[in-house]
């Protein structure tokens, strides 16, 4: 009885190591796809893409929410072997990082030609579609329509001390907005805001969707956060405004997605096909009917009621190609020791 | 004919077999340790901001550590040494905690605050917060370490704390007995928080892991993240020491001679209200008040076609890394724990060695493994890129676990029965295989069971790792927690909590199968 | 003759302390003979010695006219020896049913599995416990285990038995029926027999030569009737000087106590 036990247990283990080991790791007629936009968002677009070409997407989603190493440390580490064809970014730093480390590979796909060039990178490494903006949500339980706010710098004012939150600028889209306020407003003033922030008793979470969750539930009176966060909150029937900061001043960041071809892809032409599934209409239109809702870049693409236009806000001004540079600068010095020194 | 008495003589085997089997425990964070010694030292790793990033860790640890001891080891005791009202519930759903990313944990807590009013910075924040939800964790290893040990103890010695001093005696001398297991448990638990840098991100604490994390994330910098680790490691091993030695040396507690019959739990009234008592205590602390926040919003939306189709796609995956994990975790614990059980500076060495891999952050491990397979030809995407990868890696960063369990039950058997084979000829793999295996049945099972429990949990690994398309259901309920609604979320967290008992409660079902776990004789 | 086991200038040491040395020691085939002793005086380190447990830190172990083990070093495996053993704490294998321990017990021997089993079924006869062969260790009473033990260390057929202790937890009745066994055995089997044990009364009843250590050295050494009637060692005139006065006439001892009144 014992031997049989033993010989089961051995059988499994062998064949579950074989099961593991043995499968194929790259089929014919698909492509892998690493994406730092939510799952939520992209498993759709994945779905619909191999509907339309018969081709399967593997893909690997990520998160800022896991608090773990994400995607791009695993691009860089498989750089001398890719196994990714595409990254789809949630934001255009991402993208000019992975140029500035040699992973990405040009590709103009004959899809952007609406798209508007300055989002995307001069060389070809990336290319920004639907984007989403950096927006202050306030709960409009704890925030009068009186003292609703206009403008980033009101986090800063007294009528917002010790409630105001903002995602920890070493991640995710509040890195590229540290980075953006940093080109916009110089060093000097954008330090300024940082510290004032802290000063007015403004609290660092962990990422925007916290800054969502604890905005709605009333922890917080006001925060800066994403459009398709807030969307949720809104979806939900929470208790959220939105504001479209700087509409006379400097501007909402606007933060296009971006879609980069990987250098050295097993599978490059499956991959540029995707590319070009991304940056066409029909999926700009997807996305900005989806709970993310994304807006166009491309002017012309219809929208839903609560979507905003590009053309309805004032972007900000910030050269992206640049971001990924000022970052790096910034990630390595200010934003981290006032991270350090600002987080309990 | 190798004898079977080589297993209780010195040797260097034994030193051998314990370098050999830890390099290859410590082979995927190989890649990036050797990169960090190549690398000019930076301030980073040193610099004051680091440091004193540590000493908050540590404080945090030691006090997760603290905690877990506290509740944990009289529920390990009581469970082990008493039979009262739904003890075997009580002990799945304290396995349950074992499941969840400290993160989580930390946003039910967060959730719960809010839902009670209390303040930001009260003590479901900040550090305390994170001691909270790394103890909720740590709580069900030291119950089950302690558990073990417990029921390993000889049913006579027992017997005569019984007629001593009556329960209390009882108590003092199983509580002793069963402390340096409960020690070592909570020392594990307090060191997996340290490489964690989740809780205190979600409760405002900014401790090592997350210095570390930066230079992961923010920096994309892997040579000063492993330096930064290897650094937490050392600091923390040298803090540790004393510790490690201490319970390295009382880890192993051998039979007394003709003692062939274990104690047995019994009924006590005591125990009927004491038992429930405590576990009660534990269980809403380590598992109740966190779900209570995070299944909060699950009364307004069930999201059932959702969970449905995720753990369809994801559940199979789910399976085998875990299991697989627990499997590679435990084959790689068997021979560390023969090699070093009955030498007590090997045992200090081992501990030191698998504490050193557990602070380590897992993505150190993860990206060293993408490193040598990107490097590596095509052929070998079989072991560096499949499904069994992630398993692999997931399982032997927790080696720790199994062989903890594992020396303290191979130093209950005694000497004279691998003698006793050598004398009548029996050969090693006989011996092996007819006495020490059935020996160790229990303890090895279990073993696997708590490592695919904790290694559900990890989403680094299985993030960086996982063959294009082979997510598991804990990376699915995470990447889909940023934009989902918070009541689809929770119905995948409640999803998740009832996969997992669903197991707890197979795995239990198939011990009462064998009968007890850790079992001499009758 | 040969003696069966011989002992030269042996000595022992564990991390630096000595455990004795300079043993000397001749032993007959087929003579019973018991080690006596303090506890700690290094009886049982010797019987490991002499079983290949363990390898002298000096001196030449003899055994049936092969050299078994040098200085540090064992050139005979124990279960090349031809002897059985039975463990102070029995060492029967808990996960195993009586009949499977004592079959398990021939592992060193090249027989096929019907004669294992027939080998082990007339081992238990003869220790009249064939009908517990089901059965497993934990399920047994101490007197159940001890016979057990016994049957395991018979069923190898071994030239020489060691006997470890082996009753010292055992009520009279028990002790003594096992004796009748043991001595029943070995005359059967024309076994050589090495008893260690600190009961002079126990030794006594299974052997007929004995040695006395005491302090790392042999105190004493000859046939235990005679030991007992002049004893020299501290261990036998202290046991001597406790027995009641018909005991030591019995046991041969002269009767000090009435010397010194």
């Amino acid at each position: 009885m014992r031997m049989k036990v033993v010989s089961v247990t051995a059988a499994t283990i062998v064949a579950t190591c074989a099961a593991g080991c043995l499968e194929s790791p790259e089929a014919p007629h698909e492509v892998v796809v690493y994406s730092s936009v939510d799952e939520i968002f992209a498993r759709p677009i994945a779905q619909q893409f191999k509907n339309e070409t018969g081709i399967q997407v593997r893909l690997v989603p990520d998160t800022e929410e896991t608090k773990s190493t994400g995607l791009l440390n695993r691009l860089m580490a498989e750089k001398a072997r890719p196994q990714a064809d595409v990254f789809w970014s949630g934001d255009p730093v991402r993208a000019a990082i992975l140029k500035s480390r040699d992973i990405s590979e040009p590709y103009r796909s004959p899809q952007a030609d609406g798209l508007p060039v300055r989002y995307s990178d001069p060389q070809g490494h990336w290319a920004g579609f639907s984007a989403r903006a950096r927006v202050l949500i306030y709960n409009t339980s704890l925030v009068p329509e009186t003292e609703r706010p206009t403008s980033v710098m009101d986090l800063l004012d007294s009528r917002f001390r010790g409630s105001a939150c903002l995602a920890n600028p070493l991640f995710g889209t509040t890195s590229m907005h540290a980075a953006a306020l940093f080109q916009v407003l110089g060093e000097v003033n954008a330090r300024e805001f940082f510290t004032r922030f802290i000063e007015n008793g403004g609290t660092i979470v962990s990422s925007n969707g916290e800054v969502r969750r604890r905005v709605a539930a009333g922890d917080f009176a006001i925060g800066i956060t994403d459009t398709d966060d807030f969307n949720v909150a809104l979806r939900e029937r929470k208790p959220v405004g939105i504001v479209y900061p700087d509409h006379d001043g400097i501007g909402t960041l606007v933060i296009p997605n971006a879609a980069v071809l990987i250098a050295g892809a097993p599978n490059p032409e499956g991959g540029k096909r995707f590319i070009d599934f991304l940056l066409s209409p029909e999926t700009e239109e997807a996305l900005a009917h989806s709970a993310a809702a994304q807006m166009p870049v491309r002017s012309g693409i219809p929208i839903p009621a609560y979507v905003r236009s590009l053309t309805e806000i004032t972007p900000m001004q910030v050269d992206y190609d640049k971001l990924a540079d000022e970052l790096e600068r910034l990630s390595n010095g200010f934003l981290r020791e006032w991270v350090t020194r600002h987080s309990r | 004919m190798i004898s079977p008495a080589v297993l209780e003589q010195p040797g260097h085997w034994r030193s051998l077999g314990l370098v050999s089997v830890l390099l290859i425990v410590i082979s995927p964070t190989l890649p990036l340790l050797l990169q960090a010694f190549d690398w000019s030292w930076s301030a980073f790793s040193f610099g004051r901001d680091f440091v004193a990033a540590i000493l908050r860790s540590v404080i945090v640890a030691a006090g997760a550590s603290l905690c877990a001891l506290g509740l944990g080891f009289p529920c390990g005791l009581v469970a082990g040494l008493y039979r009262f009202p739904a003890r075997r519930l009580m002990l799945a759903a304290l396995a349950v905690p074992l499941l969840m990313p400290a993160f989580l944990w930390a946003i039910g807590l967060s959730m719960l605050r809010i839902e009670l009013g209390l303040s930001r910075n009260g003590f479901l924040s900040g550090a305390s917060g994170s001691i909270w939800s790394f103890a909720a964790l740590a709580t069900p290893l030291v119950v089950f370490a302690v558990l073990v040990a417990v029921r390993l103890l000889p049913g006579t010695a027992i017997d005569a704390a019984r007629l001593a001093g009556g329960e209390r005696a009882v108590l003092r001398y199983a509580g002793y007995a069963a402390l340096p297991a409960g020690v070592t448990a909570c020392l594990l638990g307090g060191i997996l928080s340290l490489s964690d840098p989740g809780p205190g991100q979600i409760l405002g604490f900014s401790g090592v892991a997350t210095q570390i994390l930066i230079s992961f994330s923010a920096l994309y910098d892997f040579e000063l993240a492993a330096q930064q680790g290897l650094v937490t490691a050392a600091i923390v091993l040298l803090a540790a020491s004393p510790l490690i030695w201490l319970v390295a040396r009382h880890l192993t507690l051998a039979l007394l001679p003709r003692e062939v019959r274990l104690m047995e739990p019994r009924s006590s009234r005591t125990a009927d209200w004491a038992g429930p008592a405590l576990f009660g205590v534990t269980l809403l602390m380590a598992l109740l008040a966190p779900v209570a926040g995070l299944a909060q919003p699950v009364l307004s939306e069930l999201w059932l076609d959702s969970v449905v189709t995720t753990v369809a796609r994801t559940g199979g995956n789910t399976l085998f890394y875990s299991a697989v994990a627990g499997l590679v975790a435990t084959a790689s614990a068997v021979p560390l724990a023969i090699c070093a059980t009955r030498v007590a500076s090997l045992r200090a060495s081992l501990l030191a060695g698998l504490l050193l891999i557990l602070v380590l952050p897992p993505a150190v491990g993860a990206l060293g493994t993408v490193l040598m397979a990107s490097e590596a030809p095509v052929w070998l995407d079989p072991i560096f890129r499949s499904r069994f990868t992630v398993a692999a890696v997931l399982g032997l960063r927790l080696t720790a676990i199994p062989t903890v369990v594992l020396m303290r039950a191979i130093g209950s058997a005694p000497a004279s029965w691998a003698l006793a084979g050598a004398l009548h000829g029996v050969p090693l793999l006989t011996y092996l295989r007819r006495v020490l295996a059935p020996f160790l049945a229990g303890p090895i099972f279990m073993s696997i069971a708590l490592v695919a429990l904790v290694a559900t949990a990890d989403i680094t690994t299985v993030l960086l790792l996982q063959p294009p398309g082979q997510d598991s259901l804990s990376i699915a309920l995470f990447t889909v927690m940023a934009n989902a609604p918070e009541s689809m979320v929770a119905s995948l967290c409640l999803a998740y909590l009832l996969l997992g008992c669903l197991v707890i409660g197979a795995l239990m079902f198939l011990m009462s199968l064998k009968g007890r776990l850790p079992r001499v004789g009758r | 003759m040969n003696p069966i086991v011989q002992l030269k200038n042996i000595a022992k040491e564990f991390h630096a302390v000595e455990i004795f040395r300079d043993i000397s020691l001749d032993i007959q085939s087929g003579e019973r003979f018991a080690l006596l002793g303090p506890s700690g005086c290094g009886k049982s380190t010797l019987l490991r010695l002499i079983a290949g447990l363990d390898a002298p830190t000096n001196g030449e172990l003899w055994i049936d006219g092969q050299a078994a083990s040098l200085a540090g070093r064992i050139l005979l495996p124990a279960h090349q020896r031809g002897l059985a053993m039975v463990f102070q704490d029995l060492a029967l294998w808990p996960n195993l049913t009586v009949h499977q321990n004592v079959e398990l017990g021939l592992a060193g021997t090249s027989l096929a599995r019907v004669q294992r089993r027939e080998r082990a079924e007339s081992a238990l006869s003869a220790c009249r416990i064939a009908e517990l062969g089901g059965r497993k260790p934990g399920e047994l009473s101490g007197g159940q285990q001890q016979r057990v033990a016994l049957a395991r260390a018979l069923t190898a057929e071994p030239k020489l038995l060691l006997l470890d202790e082996p009753f010292s937890s055992l009520d009279i009745a028990n002790k003594s029926h096992l004796y009748a066994v043991i001595r029943r055995l070995c005359t059967d089997f024309h076994l050589t027999l090495i008893v260690v044990s600190h009961d002079p009364l126990e030794a006594a009843a299974l052997c007929s030569h004995a040695a006395v250590l005491e302090r790392g050295r042999i105190a004493e050494i000859g046939g235990l009737q005679a030991l007992l009637r002049n004893p020299v060692s501290e261990t036998l005139r202290e046991f001597v000087a406790q027995l009641p006065v018909p005991t030591r006439k019995e046991s041969g001892a002269p009767a000090r106590s009435e010397e010194s009144n």
